[in-house]
């Protein structure tokens, strides 16, 4: 028996109406799934019609075209809501309402003990914050309570758009945290953001968009990783490090070359030293999400 | 707890807590001590019962587009309940809230008339306070429909510019047209356009006359009628804000 994936779009797409009385294609097919156990992130410049397939996903947004399954249902099926946390972008709740409140008022509604409001408060150091209204709250402190509401239900599907956005470096760590968390229960994570960095670390895939449309899907895991390897004396042995070594290259005083994994990466040293290669610095890195990024949807070569 | 009692309780709790509504209220109540031999009736006619449509009016503005602006309201249907427990939910809130009000003038407007030692016009008054939430859950209906495809407070507004403009038409359009045969025509239509005042029915028992029931009767049915209304639109409407 197959397991429905957890997210499953199909063709979907959008445009507005814009003021000059012409159309504006934010989403234009674009066919994507999440399964269960991964995390996948999306990437793209402002306008690439991120938020707009996170919202059409949902159905919080009405599509021109193409459909989209929650684990094999209707995205407004109740049980496959049950199932869901989103935390949107800049999220605003009632302003007078506290922050406990709000989270005891979505607990409610998935029929959950209110000792969970107060264990996920806890657990994202919003203490203070929770017993005062959300008139009173900064942007960081919005964004925690958005993730709070999204992680309540303990979702088997979570939709993220800039979870990161507005948090202080700690709270970025409990953010990936978090991700791995979902992830090692073996629920699924889509998650929108313009942190390379972060998409990098936590995610397994990840979609390019621009324009609307998704332009490559990069699957970190089995993409490989990178090595990238300061020397001091990069112009003398380039030449040589082409001829023996052609996958990699140099760029001014570093050596990049990709790797099936982290376990290559002293037999590679040792051969970069025996062909004369005085190293300052090896770092590994992911797979080429930068240059992918660029390459894709910068269009730099 | 039903879904649709969670969000009536916190959007009571929202909108009850709102300034503007406890300014109203507290007029409200202040309109039901005054001395009046028929205080009993009256507390939802006249001066009061204009009073108790500004606290419909300022309780039903906004009533379901307020939380879709504000994109709370996506994040809430996100959760296992459908549009229509949504609805009823948020409609249930408000009409709490004019509930609450309403029964405490009521209470007040009866203790002042024992204490006064006015007489008691008991079927009249134990009549008025239904007839009165009748009339303004009406209102709520239709300010709720409208509200399901328009932005912000302007439910209300156009509400009112409709109702004045109607009222306005009624009496000029024979004038104007030197149609006097068309005066009764047009008070007919009256009677479906929109809730109805029902608060003569409580006026005739306390007269003992004979009894009209038809207007509270279209106020129910408009209700019911809105609701579906207000359902079938709010399906329709986007959640999201739009970023484009």
């Amino acid at each position: 028996m197959t397991t429905a994936p957890a997210l499953e779009a199909r063709g979907l797409s959008k445009s507005y109406r814009t003021p000059g009385g012409g159309r504006l294609v934010a989403v234009d097919e674009l066919s994507f799934e999440v399964k269960p156990g991964e995390i996948v992130g999306i990437l793209g410049p402002n306008g690439a019609g991120k938020t707009t397939a996170l919202q059409l996903s949902l159905r919080l947004l009405h599509a021109d075209a193409g459909e989209s399954k929650l684990f094999g249902l209707d995205p407004e099926d109740l049980a496959a809501r049950r199932k869901v946390g989103y935390a949107p972008d800049a999220p605003l709740f009632p302003r007078a309402l506290t922050g406990m409140q709000v989270l005891h008022f979505h607990g409610d509604l998935l029929g959950l003990d209110r000792a969970r409001a107060s264990t996920l408060v806890d657990q994202l150091d919003f203490g203070e914050a929770s017993r005062r209204q959300t008139a009173t709250y900064s942007r960081g402190q919005l964004q925690r309570l958005g993730l709070a509401q999204a992680l309540l239900g303990e979702p088997d599907l979570l939709l993220l758009d800039e979870p990161t956005a507005g948090l202080d470096p700690a709270g970025v760590a409990q953010v990936r945290d978090i991700l791995t968390g979902v992830r090692a229960r073996g629920g699924a994570v889509l998650l929108n953001s313009h942190l390379l960095s972060e998409v990098e670390r936590v995610c397994d895939r990840v979609l390019f968009m621009k324009n609307g449309r998704c332009l490559h899907t990069h699957d970190v895991r089995t993409g490989g990783h990178r090595v990238e390897v300061r020397l001091a004396n990069a112009g003398q042995i380039a030449v040589r490090l082409r001829e023996r070594m052609p996958d990699g290259a140099v760029d001014g005083d570093r050596f990049r070359i990709p790797v099936a994994g982290a376990d290559v990466v002293p037999p590679l040293v040792k051969q970069l030293v025996e062909l004369g290669a005085e190293i300052v610095e090896v770092k590994l890195g992911g797979a080429e999400l930068e240059e992918l990024y660029l390459t894709l949807v910068e269009g730099r070569q | 707890m039903s879904p649709s009692t969670v969000v009536a309780i916190a959007t009571a709790r929202q909108r009850g807590l709102m300034p503007l509504t406890l300014i109203v209220v507290a007029v409200l109540l202040l309109l039901a001590l005054r001395s009046d031999p028929e205080a009993g009736t009256q507390v939802f006619s006249g001066l009061s019962g204009a009073w108790f449509v500004v606290l419909t009016l300022v309780v039903g503005a906004g009533l379901l587009s307020e939380e879709i602006e504000s994109g709370h309201a996506q994040l809430v249907l996100l959760r296992p309940l459908t549009r229509a427990q949504w609805v009823a939910g948020r409609f249930a809130g408000a009409a709490a809230i004019v509930t609450a009000a309403g029964a405490a003038a009521w209470v007040l407007a009866f203790a002042m008339a024992v204490a006064r030692g006015e007489p008691l016009l008991l079927g009249a008054r134990l009549a008025v306070l239904p007839l009165a939430l009748v009339q303004a859950f009406a209102w709520l209906s239709v300010f709720c429909v409208v509200g399901a495809v328009t932005p912000g407070w302007s439910n209300v507004g156009l509400v009112a510019v409709a109702y004045v403009g109607w009222k306005v038409l009624k009496f000029t359009v024979p004038l104007a047209l030197r149609q006097p045969d068309l005066a009764p025509v047009l008070e007919t239509i009256d009677h479906y356009c929109g809730p109805q005042d029902s608060m003569g029915t409580a006026m005739q028992i306390a007269r003992g006359e004979r009894l009209v029931v038809s207007p509270a009767l279209w106020n129910l049915f408009g209700m019911a009628a809105a609701w579906l209304g207000t359902v079938e639109l709010f399906k329709r409407r986007e959640l999201a804000r739009r970023r484009a």
